[in-house]
């Protein structure tokens, strides 16, 4: 199993140096305009002159808690788009790479002719989806730091509260990365895989997107995985979200066993 | 025990057949053929024996334990897809070793199967997206014998290697059989089955048609002859014994015949003709195959 989970992170190391790359290069463009923005004071201003529609993307529209400026600032940077679609794109892509692509390139074949079970194939992608996952949020809190360095804000961060948000994001993209391993696990070419999972990752951030703005479809806010994704609301709160981390964890394992039984289950052809 | 045995064993694509109802039983220690155009089922079959598909009815058993589910019994398997398949932002040295790893077993052939291949270790040492063709074909090979497997599974080993190669892999193979190990392998190439093979099976259209022993096969085996005369086509030429016309263009004195049975008769009716050219063509293994199932059709 060992081998497998490295040899899954080896094959990944071209497109984890580009991800890589923008998930520092990203955050740290966002640090960078937290000065430019004239601070928490300026923030505040400009907070309110937002429309709500921009204040939905960050679910932050009750505004951020006095003295949160910094904090609350880089908290819904880990909700701008820019970073939902490269965080999405990175996992989808994996997810894709580790079952669907192997399949229609033949590689599989040279794994399940030897002596092991299709499940730690399985396994052994999932986990080396989860610490790339976690990898690409790590480069992207060094984004964030150097981005608040670059703005001569590092002080005014409350890293404990902050810290609080990356369990969170974890979590989110594990339960992409589920759905998308099932996907996968179930496909004979990667492109089949890719369309439907950034389409249902598109559709569930629409619909937790729109449930915040019109109130008659607000139930159906529960259904989207990004309803259970608050950065804003766990820095402010400085407490883990229990609630939000057991639903997305929960989608995360079920997709993953379901891949397996899946996977298990299906003829491998092309 | 046999190494292979299927018994029934079905594979349908909705209403596309796989293969059908396939009974076989390849003994240890033998060159196994299983030959047939393409589209026949050689693949599904050899999918369904590694454990790639699952049946839709009836079974195998690959070194005594089921096809389907029997993983550990893989860790004796040596087998080699019929296309591509190998991961190319690897060196050929990482995927040997990472292939090797996950066998489970020592890799002893390695060294001198690399050596009898050509794949010289500055060639192990490159990306394997720079290899040809060729260089990927052997290091499929490498990989699937390097553990000296009691069963190789060889999805149209030649395919993609140059003469010199191939009589190198057949050695290897010889080799092998030697060795007491089982080699199954696919082929619609007949002079390389006649060469390696002990026995073969012949699918056509999903079902099993025959399994023969090769010596069988060649005595079923239809001949092409083409002559030419100096002087017209005498009569005699078209009552050769063992032959069937097939065609005749009378102003070039030259004809074309079906060679069926033991040629010295033949020659014996030719010497006194005045042959002036002889070609005497291996036949493809279709128009064998076709031959064969005329002949079956027969009462």
């Amino acid at each position: 199993m060992a081998r497998l989970f490295k040899m899954a992170l080896v094959r990944q190391r071209t497109m984890l140096l580009l991800f890589g790359a923008l998930a520092v290069a990203l955050p740290m463009l966002i640090g960078v305009t937290y000065r430019a923005l004239g601070g928490a004071p300026g923030l505040e201003d400009l907070w309110k002159l937002l429309p709500e529609g921009i204040k939905a993307l960050t679910r932050a529209q009750g505004g951020f808690l006095p003295g949160m400026g910094a904090t609350g600032y880089m908290a819904a940077g880990f909700r701008h788009p820019m970073l939902l679609v490269l965080l999405t794109a990175a996992t989808v892509a994996v997810a894709v790479a580790a079952l669907a692509r192997e399949v229609e390139r033949g590689t599989i074949l040279l794994l399940l002719a030897r002596p092991i079970p299709r499940w730690k194939v399985v396994v052994s992608r999932g986990a080396a989806l989860a610490v790339i996952i976690a990898l690409l949020l790590a480069l992207i809190l060094v984004g964030f730091t150097l981005g608040f360095a670059f703005a001569g804000a590092l002080g005014d961060l409350q890293w404990r509260r902050l810290l609080l948000v990356l369990p969170n994001a974890l979590a989110l993209f594990l339960a992409i990365g589920g759905y998308s391993l099932l996907l996968s696990a179930r496909a004979s070419e990667g492109g089949h895989v890719m369309g439907p999972a950034a389409a249902l990752t598109l559709l569930f951030f629409v619909l937790d997107y729109s449930s915040q703005l019109w109130e008659p479809l607000r139930p159906l806010g529960y259904v989207s995985l990004f309803h259970y994704y608050d950065p804003v609301g766990v820095a402010q709160s400085g407490s883990l979200p229990w609630r939000d981390l057991l639903v997305l964890l929960t989608v995360a394992a079920a997709g993953l066993g379901a891949a397996i039984v899946v996977f298990q289950r299906r003829d491998i052809t092309r | 025990m046999a190494a292979i045995v299927a018994q029934g064993l079905t594979k349908r694509y909705g209403e596309t057949v796989g293969i059908e109802g396939l009974d076989l039983e390849v003994p240890e220690g033998v060159i196994f053929g299983f030959l047939g155009p393409n589209g026949a089922g050689k693949t599904t079959t050899i999918r369904l024996l590694t454990g790639f598909i699952k049946p839709t009815a009836g079974a195998a058993t690959v070194l005594g334990a089921d096809a389907w589910s029997g993983v550990q019994a893989r860790s004796r398997l040596g087998f080699l897809p019929d296309v591509g398949g190998l991961y190319e932002e690897q060196t050929g040295q990482e995927l040997l070793d990472f292939l090797g790893s996950l066998q489970g077993r020592a890799c002893p052939l390695r060294a001198s199967l690399c050596e009898r291949l050509e794949l010289p270790a500055a060639l192990l040492r490159r990306g394997i997206k720079t290899y040809s063709k060729g260089s990927r074909r052997k290091l499929g090979l490498v990989q699937a014998l390097q553990h000296d497997p009691d069963l190789l599974i060889l999805d149209e080993p030649t395919e993609g290697l140059d003469p010199l190669m191939q009589q190198a892999l057949f050695s290897i193979l010889e080799e092998t059989r030697a060795r007491g190990r089982t080699v199954f392998m696919s082929s619609h190439i007949l002079p390389e089955v006649e060469r390696l093979c002990d026995q073969v099976a012949i699918v056509r259209g999903g079902h099993l048609v025959a399994v023969e022993r090769v010596a069988e096969l060649q005595r079923r085996k239809l001949r092409r002859l083409e002559l030419r005369f100096r002087d017209g086509i005498p009569d005699a030429a078209l009552a050769l014994p063992g032959t069937v016309l097939l065609e005749r263009r009378d102003a070039e004195g030259w004809v074309a015949l079906e060679v069926r049975g033991p040629i010295q008769p033949l020659l014996r009716a030719l010497a006194p003709l005045t042959v002036e050219d002889l070609v005497f063509e291996q036949a493809h293994l279709e128009e064998i195959f076709l031959d064969y199932y005329q002949q079956r059709g027969q009462p």
